[in-house]
């Protein structure tokens, strides 16, 4: 249906289109000095609404008189007007304005010259951002920000990716004016401009919840004069690119002595007396110590399945290398973008429209997504516009397959026998209505002893969720008189969730039913009046604004208990105990006025200040006024030193505080309220202390910079280094659980980061044929902790329990986010300590590295060449380190590559102990005698790696080639006779290459690692199960009428 | 004239800027918690710390240290990998609730009698706390006491040793039967608000430390016994349970346990003494084999590395406790242990009430009965038991089997008796023998190391081989 729609709408514009205007008309390129077309300039006649802009190759095509004047402009060049004479072909050649009236957008949307602002702030173009056609913005940022880290989802499924600014992961999304609630909730092909405001003096406009850096996003417009309409559609197609490395030389078992089938007669059917003796494997066990893959004829899984054709069978006993690959699928991503401008003098209107249809690698998984796009503005008076930005998306999911331990990344990843076949998996685990799994208890008993089938992951269990999300702005600009501008806006984002999920009926879990329902609001009304003025040789501006803001957030989630009571029937209703119902409702409200003052001299110095109150209903009553500040400076060194090599030279410094408010109902102590035991009703004191004199803390912050640009713009450098404080700021802070509680809710805690940000930009070459751009980001990011509360030196930041206590801290003094936990106990000549008996020995609480990394960026490349354009993006990290759980149970399980080979002796490592085998260890006792011996592979895996920290640390270190892009632009005189202005081709790859990581054996992406307990939000650091990296190459055509 | 309209202006909004920044704003209730109750309702505080019992009497790893339970799979539970034990859910769990229901009756006496009398509900917190101090400090030893539950008043609480802590609990629980009054108690889903029942559950915690030492203390412990005895224990068919719902939610946590999994078996050195007995609470303790339709009994030697052996060979926990047992199991104390307190206390010379051989065989009888054994049959058993030349081995040999299933009782009472002899698997991952003590959890050293440091000092080496006070032997 969606397809004929598309169908239909395109052949309709294709014969709009076709009629042609029978008017005289001017024809012409536009290019630059050096010939190189401008594609989107605009053409204008002067005094009246007629205007064009150029297409891709800088033509353009305008109707118009002799004697008009027409005035061409383009964003970054000098502005050039020409008189219509009796020629109807008339060429351009614009000067590029020097980087001094580069414009950029800065907080609150405002557009300043570049040279005039003193804090880091990066642009990202919205062409840029698009040409890889990711759906994730996260992801299309990367490597394109020096500070930015990007922390990616699995690539192999829905998720997001996130990044961290300054270290910092609370980083703000406004688009156009709209602090969206979530990163998805931005259409990726509707960006015009992003500009990355790194710093609390950028964004202390933007209040308490911009003190970790705001992401400022403009949508795209139509300019005055152009009409255009677009069609954008892109394939891709994704497949797994690595998998952990497994063993195919034994199967399934806990030791390699085969059981043989003993007939029963008191309880088996009389045909089963042919089994005897038949060699049965442990299906029971989910680990692969079992007997070697020599081809033996044996039992298999499904040869007890009644009535199936298999049953009874015998088939040989031997390896699968391809099973747990065959298990996925080519995911299939649809996407299409249609979108029409229209701009004249007094109005413009865009509108855009995406559908995406994904389907990732895994079965049974479904994305459908629908984005909406509206802007416009309309001059209602002489000095009145009104001005809107809708934005619509509808997004539909079933199973979202996730990163983590339990899930479909710990069945075969992590457990599983390596002989299985998976084709006969796909085939047999569903038969005659009823489910099975290759992990039965027994022969005689098809109950699944720890999994399920992984099909049944996808099928039995399923999830599903539906996304609404609308928000926009609408507001009036007046134009007092030349100097003063007033603007009113309203400001609305509104989120929506319906989710459910079931636990199929069939599988190892009871099968069970959840849903909920979730929506978050916010609600903005602002008015600014902005002032400027120039006096001799000062510019001043000032702004001075009103802001009120009201959330609201709601979640009701319902789920059964105790089973469901009518098979193969998913419902609340049918809960066979009393069902588990949650609501709440999270309500703030904070009013701002805010004021701004900058004033330059000559173009040569620039000083910005502004300051913002903030009064917050989450604070204390008696005290819920913070204040924001940020002053900064610049200093054009390039009109003070005359040299034609430096184009441009700035030095600019800045320095800021930011509070922060409280959470919400952070300050009042209530109870908790537990399932009612019968009819008795359950409260308990929360776990966490409340504190009703909490304050919000505060983050100040110091900034300088330099920006160069050398040789006529070939050579671009921006030089971040920045030093932030955080004082007193309101946590929940860990304490021991003998005082009651686990957290307090205190002002504790101070701590100081500081880092570098580097940009790099080369334009090593740049003719008529061929143009190279070279890019390169850089940070590094040091964070410490300074001071905890009084008398508390050290703060758990997370711990894994179940993992013998594996403790992410903080230290005083120390650089923030350490691992902690168990390592070898080793003597003073760094010798193994172990028992006289050859087992590990362990000493705890030790130190084992730290978790960020020491410096991450990125790097990309393009190349022009007539009509062909070539990009490649690389991002990369060094240092910081995390938590492998696959590799850790790999090892224990016996899937693992390492787990099989030769011994010192040169005999198989998996044989007895007494036959010659085993894992020699070599240490001393605790008292210094030497052990020398051998144990059981099985034990010595199981022994000396689980739960042994230091083994499963890994550094996060990474080089990945993310993205490549291969686009041809056809050639004017080739689609003259077509309706279109212009077609490009591309071919674009995504998450392409893994180049380096430092793993031994690799098998895992360091740069796709999930989060795991309580900071997950914040730092993803603890890989619990990974799926496997998918790799996407695809086809986009854009098409322009 | 432009320009003075510009100023004018400016200086206005700087004006209406200046005056609009006062110091507060008043936001109403805009940050009233409309999701949780403020409301001083201790019934609900108090059972919820009771609804944390089932983690005690229904826990699995002290079936480890007396080696009553096998695993099939993740042996490492039975090889004692696990060093460390958080006591986490005990201190901000029940122990604050409680903590709560006291100070709320304290400082709104008049506004939490909806809870019943002041005098019960304290006397009732203070008992439940006995209750789950008690199982603390015979677990872990030194632990946080008089300093605890201070939230951000001491957030390093100190530790305090295991003879000042029983001192305290017997010193309060004496309190706790003084204001015991007529006034009811609602929220008491143990004794449906009969204080009769609060005092026998005070008594029996006090006979519980008595025994506990006797050997540290003889003749406080003799003392102590004897006012619990004639204050009122358990008596005939009283036998304390902690009732379980049917809903999953309050069910049997060995229910859960066996729900997907099946990773639990009795262990051989259990079932071949109750064979070796012809003890007839044998089928009512484990399943037969899956094999053998249920007529053998066969037993998993305890601690092996890699059973290999599957369970349909292999001798389950009986299947009423495991797989509908609502009643069944859960036992917090039973009038069999008082049978053999009464028989220790009688060798000890603490008591003339009967003797030694009629406490144990009384003890034996209820116990069979109570595992479901006839009467009749229950008595023919009983009665052929006799004591042996180490009476104190007969009454610790007679509790082993009583109290299976009631683990962490058993094991408190196998460190105290020391029979039966066990000995560490030869797979064991960690200690020298089998554990005597829990390991503090892997929070307290960093969280609270002056007060965890100062502990280890004093009492030994944070493993499970330090002995406890009363641990002498």
């Amino acid at each position: 249906m969606k397809k004929l729609f598309f169908n239909a709408l395109f052949m309709s514009f294709l014969m709009a289109f076709q009629l042609s205007f029978a008017q005289k008309t001017v024809n012409g390129t536009v290019t630059d000095d050096n010939s190189v077309p401008l594609p989107g300039a605009t053409i204008i006649v002067e005094g009246t609404s007629n205007g064009v802009t150029t297409d891709f190759d800088g033509n353009y095509s305008i109707s118009a008189s002799e004697g008009d004047v027409l005035v061409v402009s383009f964003v970054g060049y000098t502005t050039s007007s020409v008189t219509v004479g009796a020629s109807s072909t008339l060429n351009f050649s614009l000067s590029p304005s020097s980087a001094l009236e580069e414009v950029v957008v800065t907080a609150l949307g405002i557009s300043r010259d570049k040279k005039s602002i003193g804090f880091a702030q990066q642009t990202v173009s919205g062409d840029v951002i698009a040409e890889s056609k990711q759906v994730d913005l996260n992801v299309a940022l990367t490597g394109k920000v020096a500070g930015v880290q990007m922390i990616g989802g699995s690539s192999s499924t829905f998720d997001n990716g996130f990044l961290r600014l300054r270290g910092e992961s609370d980083v703000l999304y406004v688009v156009d004016g709209v602090k969206v609630y979530a990163m998805s909730d931005i259409n990726v092909d509707n960006i015009a401009n992003i500009s990355v405001l790194k710093g609390a003096a950028a964004t202390a406009l933007y209040g308490a919840d911009a003190k970790s850096g705001v992401i400022v996003i403009s949508s795209k417009k139509a300019k005055a004069g152009e009409n255009s309409f677009t069609v954008n559609h892109s394939t891709s197609i994704s497949s797994v690119s690595m998998l952990p490395k497994y063993q195919n030389e034994y199967g399934g078992g806990y030791d390699q002595e085969w059981d043989l089938f003993t007939y029963n007669p008191a309880t088996d059917p009389s045909s089963w007396s042919a089994f005897n003796g038949h060699k049965i494997p442990y299906y029971g066990a989910d680990e692969s110590w079992g007997p070697p893959l020599d081809g033996t004829q044996v039992r298999h899984w499904d040869s007890w399945i009644p009535n199936h054709p298999e049953f009874g069978t015998l088939r040989p006993w031997q390896a699968n290398p391809n099973n747990v690959k065959d298990f996925f699928n080519s995911g299939i991503e649809n996407s299409t973008t249609m979108a029409f401008s229209s701009g004249s003098e007094n109005a413009s209107v865009r509108g855009s429209l995406r559908l995406i249809d994904e389907q990732l690698p895994f079965p049974n998984t479904d994305r459908n997504q629908i984005d909406v796009n509206l802007t416009g503005d309309v001059k209602i008076a002489d000095r009145l516009t009104a001005f809107t930005s809708l934005n619509y998306q509808y997004r539909k999911t079933l199973n979202f397959p996730t990163n983590g331990y339990g899930g479909l990344g710990a069945n075969f990843s992590q457990w599983w026998q390596r002989q299985l076949d998976m084709d006969r998996l796909e085939k047999n685990y569903y038969f005659e209505g009823n489910y099975y799994t290759w992990n039965r208890v027994s022969a005689r008993n098809a109950t699944p002893k720890y999994w399920d089938a992984p099909q049944f992951d996808f099928y039995g269990d399923q999830s599903n969720q539906r996304k609404n999300t609308l928000f926009g702005n609408f507001g009036l600009n007046f134009e007092v008189n030349d100097n003063i501008t007033a603007t009113v806006e309203a400001r609305r984002r509104f989120n929506s969730y319906e989710s459910n999920g079931r636990t199929g009926w069939g599988g190892i879990d009871q099968a069970s039913y959840n849903e909920s329902t979730s929506r978050y609001i916010q609600n903005e009304f602002a008015a600014t009046i902005k002032y400027d003025e120039r006096f001799d040789n000062f510019d001043v501006s000032a702004i001075l604004g009103y802001q009120a803001t009201q959330n609201r957030n709601q979640s009701i989630s319902a789920s059964t208990v105790g089973g469901l009571s009518i098979p193969d029937f998913y419902s609340i209703a049918t809960s066979v105990d009393r069902p588990n119902y949650s609501s709440t409702l999270s309500k703030s409200k904070v009013l701002s006025t805010f004021a701004s003052f900058s004033v330059g001299y000559n173009s040569i110095a620039y000083l910005d200040a502004s300051y913002r109150f903030d009064w917050g209903s989450t604070a204390n009553p008696d005290s819920n006024r913070i204040n924001t500040w940020g002053l900064s400076g610049s200093l054009i060194l390039s009109e003070l030193i005359d040299s034609a090599d430096i184009t441009f030279a700035k030095l600019r410094a800045g320095y800021s505080q930011a509070p922060v408010f409280p959470g919400v109902y952070a300050t009042t102590q209530v109870y908790g309220v537990g399932t009612a035991y019968g009819t008795n009703p359950r409260f308990s004191v929360p776990n966490t202390q409340s504190n009703p004199n909490l304050l919000g803390g505060t983050r100040s912050e110091f900034e300088v910079g330099a920006e160069f640009s050398l040789f006529d713009n070939k050579i671009g450098i921006d030089v971040t280094y920045f030093d932030r404080k955080d004082k007193d700021q309101p946590i929940s802070i860990p304490v021991t659980g003998s005082t009651g509680y686990t957290g307090l809710a205190i002002n504790a805690g101070e701590s100081s980061a500081e880092g570098f940000e580097v940009t790099l930009n080369l334009n090593p070459i740049s003719t008529a044929d061929f143009n190279w751009d070279l890019s390169l980001n850089f940070a590094t990011l040091n964070k410490y902790t300074d001071k905890l509360a009084d008398g508390i030196e050290v703060r758990v930041l997370d711990s894994w329990a179940s993992w013998y206590s594996l403790q992410l801290q903080e230290r005083v003094g120390e650089e923030w986010g350490m691992w902690v936990g168990r390592k070898k106990a080793r003597d003073a000549n760094g010798t193994q300590i172990l028992t006289s008996s050859g087992n590990a020995t362990y000493d705890t609480q030790q130190v084992l590295g730290n978790l960020l990394p020491d410096f991450t960026g990125g790097f990309s490349t393009a190349f022009n060449y007539k009509n062909w354009d070539l990009g490649l993006g690389f991002d990369f990290q060094k240092g910081g380190t995390f938590y492998s759980t696959t590799n850790m149970f790999t090892y224990y399980s016996g899937i693992h590559e390492d787990t099989v080979g030769l011994n010192a002796k040169g005999n198989p490592k998996r044989d007895a102990v007494s036959a010659g085998g085993g894992v020699n260890v070599v240490g001393v006792t605790a008292s210094g005698e030497p052990v020398d011996t051998y144990l059981s592979a099985s034990f010595y895996h199981y022994q000396h790696f689980f739960g042994n920290h230091e083994n499963w640390l890994y550094d996060a270190s990474y080089v990945k080639l993310r993205t490549a892009r291969l686009g041809y632009n056809f050639p004017k005189d080739m689609i003259d006779s077509t309706p279109f202005d212009n077609i490009n081709l591309a071919l674009v790859g995504n998450n392409l290459l893994l180049l380096y990581s430092n793993i031994p054996h690799g098998g895992l992406d360091p740069s796709e690692i999930e989060g795991s307990g309580s900071i997950a939000t914040g730092y993803r650091n603890v890989e619990g199960g990974q799926l496997p990296p998918s790799r996407t190459i695809g086809l986009n055509l854009s098409l322009t009428f | 004239m432009k320009n003075l309209i510009n100023k004018i202006g400016v200086l206005t909004l700087i004006f209406s800027f200046l005056i609009v920044s006062c110091e507060t704003v008043d936001f109403g209730d805009e940050n009233v918690n409309p999701n949780s109750p403020t409301s001083k309702k201790t019934d609900a505080l108090l059972t919820n710390a009771m609804t944390n019992m089932p983690n005690i009497v229904s826990a699995v790893e002290p079936h480890y240290y007396v080696q009553t339970v096998s695993d099939v799979t993740y042996t490492s539970y039975s090889r004692y990998g696990d060093t460390e034990w958080s006591w986490n859910w005990l201190y901000t769990g029940p122990l604050k609730d409680l903590q709560e229901v006291l100070d709320l009756n304290e400082k709104y006496p008049s506004e939490v009698t909806g809870g019943g009398s002041n005098g019960n509900q304290k006397a009732a917190a203070h008992i439940m706390m006995a209750y789950y101090y008690l199982h603390i400090t015979d677990r872990w030893g030194y632990a946080p006491y008089s300093e605890a539950l201070q939230g951000s008043e001491n957030t390093s609480p100190k530790f305090d040793s295991v003879k000042d802590i029983y001192t305290s609990l017997l010193a309060n629980l004496d309190a706790a039967m003084g204001m015991m009054d007529n006034g009811g108690l609602n929220g008491d889903i143990l004794f449906g608000g009969n204080m009769n029942g609060w005092r026998i559950m005070a008594n029996t915690i006090k006979m519980r430390i008595a025994l506990r030492m006797a050997d540290v203390d003889s003749s406080t412990a003799a003392s102590v016994f004897n006012s619990a005895y004639n204050s009122g224990v358990i008596s005939s068919g009283g036998d304390l349970h902690y009732p379980y719902l049917t809903s999953d939610a309050f069910d049997n946590p060995w229910q859960d346990r066996f729900q997907t999994r099946y990773d639990f078996v009795v262990s051989e050195k259990f079932i071949d003494h109750l064979k070796a007995t012809g003890d007839p609470r044998l089928p009512y303790m484990a399943d037969g084999t899956a094999i053998s339709n249920g007529t053998n009994y066969v037993g998993l030697e305890y601690g092996l590395e890699n059973p290999g052996i599957l369970e349909t060979n292999l001798s389950g926990i009986d299947s009423r406790i495991i797989y509908d047992g609502t009643q069944q199991g859960g036992w917090i104390a039973t009038y069999s242990e008082v049978c053999f307190a009464m028989a220790e206390a009688y060798e000890r010379g603490w008591t003339n009430v009967g003797n030694t051989q009629t406490w144990l065989r009384l003890g034996v009888q209820a116990s069979c009965e109570r595992w479901g054994v006839s009467s009749a049959a229950a008595a023919t058993y009983a009665n052929s038991i006799t004591v042996g030349s180490n009476a104190m081995e007969s009454i610790a040999m007679e509790k082993w089997v009583d109290m299976f299933l009631q683990g962490f009782d058993s094991w408190t009472e196998w460190r105290r008796l020391d029979y039966p002899v066990l000995s560490p698997p030869s797979a064991a991952i960690t200690g020298t023998g089998v554990p005597v003590r829990n390991g503090y959890g892997g929070l307290v050293p960093t969280q609270n190391k002056a007060s965890y440091d100062a502990a280890v000092s004093a009492q030994g080496p944070d493993n499970q081989d330090t002995r406890l006070w009363w641990d002498t032997k």
